[in-house]
């Protein structure tokens, strides 16, 4: 059915090389290796980009279906386990906000998490979340917090000295959504009704719920 | 006589001749073969220690020119050809000495049938290789979805915001820029339509993401951005549990510096993008797993499942679901080894989550498009008909000789 044994000089001749044909060869080797060994070396790629995804349910999902609108002047940054948002603010970054949502153990754990943030000023503790100012946020009454002083975040970070402090803890259900801004008193001053604003923007958005009928 | 005219003849043969003879040649088929057996066998020893994924990219991609068989870190000295190429070759060699330089007829009939099935079994690889896509679509009971993830490949994705600050459809730096890219590398990417431009380095396909101030003695003096830096972990076999990391910068149009950026996969369902602005626009930069757009959507009306007692190991599991596409709403069942098919796109139930305290249950589908889904089986249905036919065909003309004849008999 097919070819019978054959010896590799037998079925190609011109393998045979010539002197001549043997110099010529030996310029092409050398090059094919150098070739291949600079392509060993790392070196810099570059790469046009002008394709773009249509929109889908990725694009307007969000982290706990917890949609913000930031203010133009904060900059996101890596997302933590407990930052769900994470931005920086100020001419040099060194402020600081960012939205946590954590699980609301007890008929007390707002109160509580307001007086953690108090001991990180080392201040004295609340007894009631209503001697707290309140604002209306995500349909329900949040709390607002302002502190100022060295700042001891905790967690093996250093202590952070005059700083001030403008929270937010907003219990829901069974959960609390917590809004941090820390930064020099200054800049922090200078963002109060942005973060109020912010505080304020924040909503819950869930597109990739089934669509019952009464919705469309 | 007749020796010094067949070497003469043999003199005569054009190097044409001579290509098509080893190109057709029996020896050609046994190299590749054995060639395979090789691949196989140092794979699979291999993928045992380093993954299915890195396995399949080292032996059997499309840009694996030459293998190197590692086994437990040391080099085995034998270098193999990758096998996409000699599946190439063995493709032209059962072509040409299988259909083209074949003895034809009645009693070869059968080989020739069984010879095209098998290039067939091997353009179905080839055309799997080049344009197959493959993504998980997880769904929440009571959710809907309209997207594919990809379980490996990253992208990085940019968003433009509209009027209204909302997302706009993003560009998509797609995988193939990132392949092999080493962390001492860079990528320039040239983005025409916007006024940046973007640099990608420090690429690591396994990294975590770590705080300055929470992790400071972890920090070995890598790039901190953000009052963060990422560190190369040991990348682990299951590729999709691999979180990859790089930095990213921002230049203008003349290749200044705007803004320094620092991107980390994290796994979760949504993007949680880092953002830059630029002449006075905000856009969202974001490192995910390659995102694929299905032409419909799907709704998880409801899940079922079972796991096999004491163990996590899923025994069965069911999806009942709706697809909708534009105003078409049509239901289907999803059961293991049962997928729903779409105009080349095939959802398998793949994973299945019982609900958490208080919450619901989830699929997960594999979603496969693959023009060349069905050509394997259809090919080894053809060699079960040639080689029946050849087989069959051999043992009537046996049992015709080996019967006694009339006229022996009288």
């Amino acid at each position: 059915m097919y070819f019978r044994r054959s010896s590799l000089a037998r079925v190609f001749p011109a393998a045979r090389l010539r002197p001549g044909f043997r110099g010529w060869g030996g310029s092409l080797l050398f090059s094919v290796l150098a070739g291949l060994l600079s392509g060993c070396d790392p070196g810099d790629r570059e790469a046009t980009v002008t394709g773009r995804r249509d929109l889908v349910l990725w694009d307007r999902s969000f982290p706990n279906n917890l949609k913000d609108q930031a203010p133009e002047g904060w900059r996101r940054v890596p997302w933590t386990q407990m930052r769900y948002y994470n931005y920086r603010f100020g001419d040099s970054e060194e402020g600081e906000v960012w939205v946590s949502v954590i699980p609301r153990q007890g008929a007390d754990a707002a109160l509580l998490n307001v007086n953690r943030w108090y001991n990180q000023f080392r201040l004295p503790e609340i007894v009631t979340l209503e001697d707290l100012k309140q604002e209306p946020m995500l349909g329900v009454t949040g709390y607002l917090v302002e502190a100022e002083g060295a700042y001891h975040a905790g967690m093996g970070a250093d202590p952070r000295p005059e700083t001030r402090m403008l929270a937010a803890a907003i219990p829901i259900s069974s959960i609390i959504v917590t809004i941090k801004m820390i930064g020099s008193p200054v800049e922090v001053e200078a963002q109060q009704e942005a973060f109020l604003d912010y505080c304020r923007s924040l909503e819950f958005f869930e597109e990739a719920r089934i669509p019952k009928p009464e919705d469309e | 006589m007749s020796d010094s005219r067949s070497s003469k003849a043999s003199k005569q043969r054009s190097i044409g001749w001579w290509i098509f003879r080893v190109m057709a040649g029996f020896e050609l088929a046994t190299i590749c073969l054995l060639l395979l057996f090789a691949a196989t066998f140092f794979g699979t020893l291999e993928q045992t220690q380093v993954g299915l994924y890195l396995t399949l990219q080292k032996y059997f991609d499309m840009e694996a020119l030459f293998v190197i068989p590692e086994l437990n870190g040391k080099i085995i000295p034998l270098p193999l050809p990758g096998t996409f190429w000699v599946c190439a070759v063995l493709c032209v060699n059962l072509t040409l000495g299988g259909l083209v330089r074949i003895r034809k007829g009645w009693k070869t009939v059968g080989v020739i049938i069984a010879h095209f099935s098998m290039i067939f079994l091997m353009v179905a690889g080839a055309v799997s290789q080049v344009s197959k896509k493959e993504g998980v679509m997880h769904v929440y009971q009571g959710d809907r979805s309209d997207y594919a993830k990809s379980y490996t490949e990253p992208s990085i994705e940019i968003y433009p915001h509209d009027e209204q600050g909302e997302r706009d459809k993003p560009y998509v730096v797609k995988s193939e820029h990132f392949d092999g890219l080493d962390p001492d590398e860079r990528l320039t990417i040239r983005l025409p339509e916007l006024p940046f431009d973007l640099v990608v380095s420090g690429f690591r396909r396994s990294s975590e993401l770590l705080q300055l101030s929470r992790f400071k003695e972890q920090h070995k003096g890598e790039r901190v951005v953000d009052g963060f830096f990422l560190q190369e972990r040991p990348r682990v076999q299951q590729e999709e549990a691999n979180l990859t990391g790089c930095y990213l910068t921002v230049q203008d149009k003349e290749g200044n510096s705007l803004q320094e950026l620092l991107l980390h996969y994290n796994g979760m369902p949504f993007p949680t993008p880092v953002t830059a602005m630029v002449e006075g626009k905000r856009y969202e930069f974001s490192l995910t797993r390659w995102i694929w757009p299905m032409p419909f959507e799907v709704e998880l009306d409801k899940t079922l499942g079972e796991y096999w007692p004491g163990t996590q190991a899923p025994s069965w599991f069911q999806s009942d679901i709706t697809k909708v596409e534009d105003d078409l709403r049509e239901k289907y069942s999803i059961v293991m080894n049962k997928p729903m098919r779409h105009e080349g796109i095939t959802l398998y139930q793949a994973s299945w989550a019982p609900p958490a305290p208080g919450g619901r249950p989830s699929s997960g589908f594999a979603i496969v498009q693959n023009p060349s889904d069905q050509w394997p089986k259809w090919s080894l249905y053809i060699a079960s008909f040639g080689l029946m036919l050849h087989f069959g065909m051999k043992l009537f003309r046996f049992l015709s000789s080996s019967l006694p004849s009339k006229k022996s008999d009288a």
